[in-house]
């Protein structure tokens, strides 16, 4: 008979107290791992925004906010698409593409996509995503890359986009996101109808894991014929070279364009940046609160079951059980109520962040394996410091006064 | 001689006063002796059978066993002292009600030396020995008293130890049961020459000693 052997029948002995026991931690580790998996994948969606987006300024209208942008939301205002000339004839420098768009949902026979009107060569300068994929045979870099800063100050043309983009998505063409392909069931030169006119496929976009995955992009001029908007946009998406936006091209652009909203990407991912560091403070908070309620409540536990083993420590101490192995007994108890807590609470965490995180931050999240080792080490850290005082307590029940009353 | 008391004192401090449970109380034990403790209720007898195994620290005096003087304040060297030496029975048996018998019986063995295959042997011998081939199996509540108590002593017994210390050992067991138990632990001091101290209520098992200690308000009476 070990001491292994021993902890384990007196656990299977009372069940229903090992429950409540493991419950404590079960519950603290998952609030943990729930929120840690959630901001993790915020984490992610905001690099793979900053990547997606090779446009680093965003002209909307005065009334829309950055969160209904991205949200694509149906009756998004507009401005006027004449906004676009007025930047390139205004002549700022360091304004290196301009792609305006025109977004609104639309039904396709059951399923609700997004359709978005582009300008196709600017629209696909300002994706390096896309330019990385092959898709247009064409490299471009951002203007904020040094080494594309010389051919930015030198006019900027670039023959492939023109030739491949501009020719093929004229008319009735157009390309979409790999969530519309897989909805839609569409592929490459399949056609189908948007708004009861017919549109050509000429390619499925590869994913981004970004909203662009859920959109339709065609000709911007198309897209507002079939809507009925004429030459309106809800924004313009800008690349400034760096150098330009931190000589003040922002306020340059907000000269020309009074009534609108003018910001960075930079400030738009930076509301998420800030919602992730909260959810970090949050989680800081709730480790300290775990640690301390967690802890405190296996204590209480081990002592209750201590109290309630009175008589079985005397009698373990009467056939020669050194207090050392008393405390063993009681630790290795807690190492498996942390073990048990600390796998169940990354179970019910990460499904909580799976299942939650969409509604609640708006990204889809999967487990984070490295978080079940955290919650293994912070479970059992957590179960044997709050054991640490009961143990030492039981290590001191001397038989005597349980002899006469077993 | 295997141990030897002197001078053992014990006082109680209670809130209400001290009691002096036990006033220097000296005597030697032969090994292989059968000494039976009787003494009114109070006396002290369970103070000192719990001071020789060393659960309890005496207020002053010193013990020797095999005239080496046992270190009374060590909690590690008391505790060895008593886990190769010391078989305790007790007049409630004192087994865990969540083990077997032999789950019981191998808690009495809680030295490294034997391998675990060893050990559940030797616990099974053991319990054979006691008449319980049959309920090895077998939780406590699921045993008569007697054969409770034989599981007890099949704890003390299956550490081979110097001493079997039984306090009150059948005063739980009817007349008959109280026959079987004594005869079991006469044989075991004849056979296995197991030294047995034992604190009895009953005349008919204190007559069985050949060491009889009386105590009276914590003093000694030798006979
Ligand atoms: N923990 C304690 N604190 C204070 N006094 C105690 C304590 N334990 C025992 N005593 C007192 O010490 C004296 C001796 O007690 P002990 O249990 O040794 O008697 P006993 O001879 O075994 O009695 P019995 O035959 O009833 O079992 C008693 O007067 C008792 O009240
Ligand atoms: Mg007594």
């Amino acid at each position: 008979m070990n001491v292994y052997k021993l902890v384990w029948l007196e656990l299977w002995h009372r069940k229903s107290q090992l429950i409540s026991g493991i419950l404590a931690i079960t519950l603290g580790i998952a609030i943990i791992v729930g929120i840690r998996s959630v901001s993790e994948f915020s984490e992610k969606a905001v690099a793979v925004k900053l990547d997606n987006l090779g446009a680093n300024i965003l002209i909307l209208p005065q009334a829309t906010s950055v969160d209904d942008y991205y949200a694509a939301d149906i009756d998004a205002p507009t401005m006027p698409q004449d906004y676009v000339d007025k930047i390139v004839n205004s002549t700022i420098p360091g304004v290196d593409n301009l792609s305006p768009k025109l977004t609104r949902r639309v039904n396709i026979g059951t399923e609700k996509v997004v359709l978005t009107g582009i300008l196709p060569k600017s629209e696909i300068a300002s994706k390096p995503i896309w330019q990385q994929s092959g898709i247009l045979g064409a490299e471009l870099k951002a203007s904020c890359d040094p080494a594309t800063a010389e051919n930015v100050s030198q006019g900027y043309v670039d023959e492939k986009l023109k030739r491949k983009v501009i020719d093929t998505l004229s008319g009735f063409d157009c390309l979409i996101g790999t969530t519309v392909a897989k909805k839609l069931k569409l592929t490459e030169n399949s056609e189908f109808d948007i708004l009861g006119k017919k549109f050509k496929v000429i390619s499925v976009l590869p994913e981004t894991g970004t909203v662009d995955d859920d959109r339709i992009f065609a000709n911007i001029a198309s897209v507002q014929a079939l809507l009925g908007i004429d030459r309106q946009v809800n924004a313009i998406e800008v690349m400034g070279c760096c150098n330009a936006i931190s000589e003040g091209l922002l306020g340059k652009l907000r000269n020309i364009l009074p009534d609108t909203r003018i910001t960075t990407i930079s400030q738009i991912v930076s509301t998420q940046i800030e919602t992730n560091r909260m959810m970090k403070k949050i989680s800081l908070v709730f480790l300290i609160i775990i640690l301390f309620v967690g802890g405190i409540s296996i204590g209480n536990y081990i002592w209750a079951n201590v109290n309630e083993r009175r008589k079985e420590i005397g009698i373990l101490r009467m056939v020669g059980y050194p207090r050392r192995r008393i405390y063993m007994l009681l630790i290795f108890k807690a190492i498996i109520l942390g073990i048990a807590g600390g796998i169940l609470g990354y179970i019910i965490g990460t499904l909580a962040g799976v299942i939650l995180g969409p509604y609640l931050a708006g990204i889809a999240v999967q487990p984070v394996f490295m978080l079940l080792i955290w919650s293994l080490v912070l479970a059992i850290l957590i179960s044997v410091i709050g054991s640490l005082i009961p143990a030492w307590l039981a290590g001191k029940i001397e038989p005597f006064s349980n002899m006469q009353d077993l | 001689m295997i141990l030897e008391l002197k001078n053992i004192t014990k006082t109680y401090f209670h809130k209400d006063g001290p009691v002096n449970a036990m006033k220097d109380i000296s005597f030697s034990v032969e090994e292989g002796s059968f000494i039976t403790i009787t003494g009114p209720s109070g006396s002290g007898k369970t103070t000192l059978l719990l001071t020789i195994g060393g659960l309890l620290r005496p207020s002053s005096g010193e013990i020797f066993f095999k005239d080496k003087k046992l270190k009374l304040e060590s909690e590690s060297e008391m505790s060895s002292f008593r886990d190769h030496h010391i078989g305790y029975v007790m007049q409630n048996f004192a087994l865990i009600p969540y083990l077997n018998a032999t789950q019981n019986v191998l808690i009495g063995l809680t030295g490294d030396s034997a391998k675990t295959h060893n050990k559940q042997m030797i616990a099974e011998a053991v319990l054979d020995l006691m008449g319980l081939s049959d309920r090895m199996n077998h939780y406590p509540r699921e045993l008569s008293a007697g054969q409770q108590q034989r599981v007890a002593i099949a704890r003390a017994l299956v550490k081979k130890p110097s001493f079997i210390l039984a306090d009150e050992p059948t005063g739980n067991l009817d007349p008959a049961l109280t026959g079987e138990i004594l005869e079991l632990l006469k044989e075991i001091n004849d056979k296995q020459k197991i030294t047995i101290i034992m604190v009895t209520h009953s005349p008919v098992a204190a007559a069985m000693g050949n060491t009889k200690i009386h105590l009276k308000n914590g003093c000694i009476e030798i006979h």
